[in-house]
């Protein structure tokens, strides 16, 4: 089970109200994947974010069943998949896939987004988190 | 010694000669192993290790970090065994390459010489290597070449195609501290042995496929792309079949093979549009002048060809080749903006 704690300890989620972590907590359902598999691909809709709980992902750019070089790993503890966070264009910027045995928590964007649009602090902290990231990826591409 | 791989698609065994890297050993036998750049840096070629001990060759390799060495995981690329091992790899593999069940061509040990090394510009040479033996390949392949003077081998994608030729051209942009690079710049190189293993890749062209064709390459990445518009001439693909080929460089002082890809579009003027994209500075009309036949934009080469694509896109087969973000640039626009589907993009990411 997802706690209050797991996420307060996240990027994303460390700026929220217990309210709000609690609230997020329960939307989040356990999923298993076995080494291999992809969580998602480049180009699917984004429906979830994801919280990987054990295993370990690679998150790359990617198409079809490739494997792929470069890109970075997803170690447990973290949320993956912002994506899903994006109103107009809702679809996978980058391949998510199992470099092992992994249990990831599922956290639908809609009921996410509809927190948001109740609790206006929690979705400007996330929205705020999420702006350093994407613009963190900008600044990684561009020092290559 | 004797390598079992179990795999999802069931277990295969093969042998493996004493220091014989344990990918290259896979891949010479006919089984379809998992790979990507075949020299240590990706991380595709991780197994894990059930059975035996295994040697890895070098410790500092970037795709280590995508293995978990606590769980006894390896690069194949890396790695040798000193006795019979077995190997769980997480991937499907087929046994076969070669037959028809399993078309390409089966990838082997080659010995070359160093011929005919040219400059181009300030950063970019190319050179031919004489094989000891013709080594057939698809258009789009690479080979990994192996100087005994540089430790560990370097992808590079052939620049020529013919059915089954005894000499391979290479080109190849000078990188800092690139001691591979800096070997062939540094020293009289012509005449030097090689070793050779190939071909690789999965970024092929098959005219038979009958399908029209984008090519986008960064930099050093136009080589493989050489390959597949000189195959495409060669079998008259263009007579019937548009080719667009987008070449991205930062600067004019930075282009090469314009001549050649003038010549391929004098070849194919109705169908075949090759435009070079310069990402750091503004085109000035003497390179226009001078290549008449090339249309030269600024910006970066995925934006360019989305802006010169549009509505393009039907009946398309699209190749990418260059350095890891530009793919990843190219990748993103394929998928999200023209909506191709996966089956119709292919690329290899070495770099």
């Amino acid at each position: 089970m997802i706690t209050v704690k797991n996420l307060v300890n996240t990027d994303l989620f460390q700026d929220l109200s217990d309210q709000a972590l609690e609230t997020i907590a329960g939307f989040a359902v356990p999923q298993s994947f076995e080494e291999g598999d992809s969580i998602y691909q480049l180009g699917d809709d984004a429906n979830d974010l994801y919280y990987l709980e054990s295993g370990r992902l690679r998150f790359s750019i990617g198409v079809g069943n490739r494997p792929d070089s470069s890109g970075s790993l997803i170690l447990p503890g973290k949320i993956f998949g912002w994506a899903a966070l994006l109103r107009d264009q809702p679809r996978r910027v980058a391949t998510a896939s199992c470099l092992e045995d992994s249990t990831l928590y599922v956290i639908p964007r809609e009921k996410l987004l509809e927190l948001f649009d109740q609790d206006y602090a929690a979705g400007y902290q996330v929205m705020r988190r999420l702006a350093t990231t994407v613009a963190g990826d900008f600044v990684s591409v561009l020092s290559v | 010694m004797k390598i079992k791989v179990q795999t999802k698609s069931g277990e295969f065994e093969y042998d493996c000669e004493q220091g014989e890297n344990l990918l290259y050993a896979g891949l010479r036998q006919g089984l379809t192993l998992p790979y990507e750049c075949a020299t240590g840096t990706c991380g595709t070629c991780r197994a894990r290790v059930k059975e035996g001990k295994i040697c890895l060759e070098w410790a500092e390799a970037p795709g280590l970090s995508y293995v978990n060495q606590e769980k006894n995981e390896l690069l194949m690329c890396r790695s040798t065994a000193p006795g019979d091992c077995t190997l769980r790899v997480p991937a499907k593999v087929l046994e076969g390459v070669g037959s028809e069940a399993v078309p390409g061509y089966r990838a082997d040990y080659y010995k070359g010489k160093i011929i005919n090394f040219r400059e181009h510009n300030h950063d970019v040479v190319s050179f031919d290597v004489a094989l000891d033996a013709p080594m057939a390949f698809d258009a789009g392949q690479f080979a990994v070449l192996d100087s005994a003077e540089v430790t560990g081998g370097r992808a590079y994608s052939m620049v020529n195609y013919a059915t089954s030729p005894d000499t391979l051209d290479f080109v190849i942009k000078r990188k800092p501290e690139g001691k591979f690079s800096d070997w062939l710049y540094e020293n009289n190189v012509v005449g030097n042995e090689i070793g050779v293993f190939g071909p690789l890749g999965k970024a092929t062209f098959h005219p038979e496929e009958k399908k029209n064709v984008l090519c986008m390459a960064g930099g050093s990445g136009i080589a493989g792309i050489m390959s597949i518009i000189t195959r495409g001439c060669q079998d008259s693909h263009f007579a019937d079949h548009r080719g667009y080929v987008f070449f991205g460089v930062r600067t004019a002082q930075d282009v090469f093979f314009l001549d050649d890809l003038s010549s391929f579009v004098e070849a194919y003027p109705e169908t075949l549009e090759v435009t070079v994209a310069l990402s750091d500075e503004d085109v000035l009309p003497e390179l226009k002048n001078r290549y008449p036949l090339i249309t030269f934009q600024t910006g970066f080469v995925h934006a360019v060809t989305s802006e010169q694509m549009t509505g393009k896109y039907d009946n398309i087969l699209a190749y990418v080749a260059g350095p890891p973000p530009m793919v990843d640039g190219a990748l993103r626009m394929l998928v999200l903006e023209a909506r191709l589907p996966g089956t119709d993009i292919r690329y290899d990411k070495f770099g």
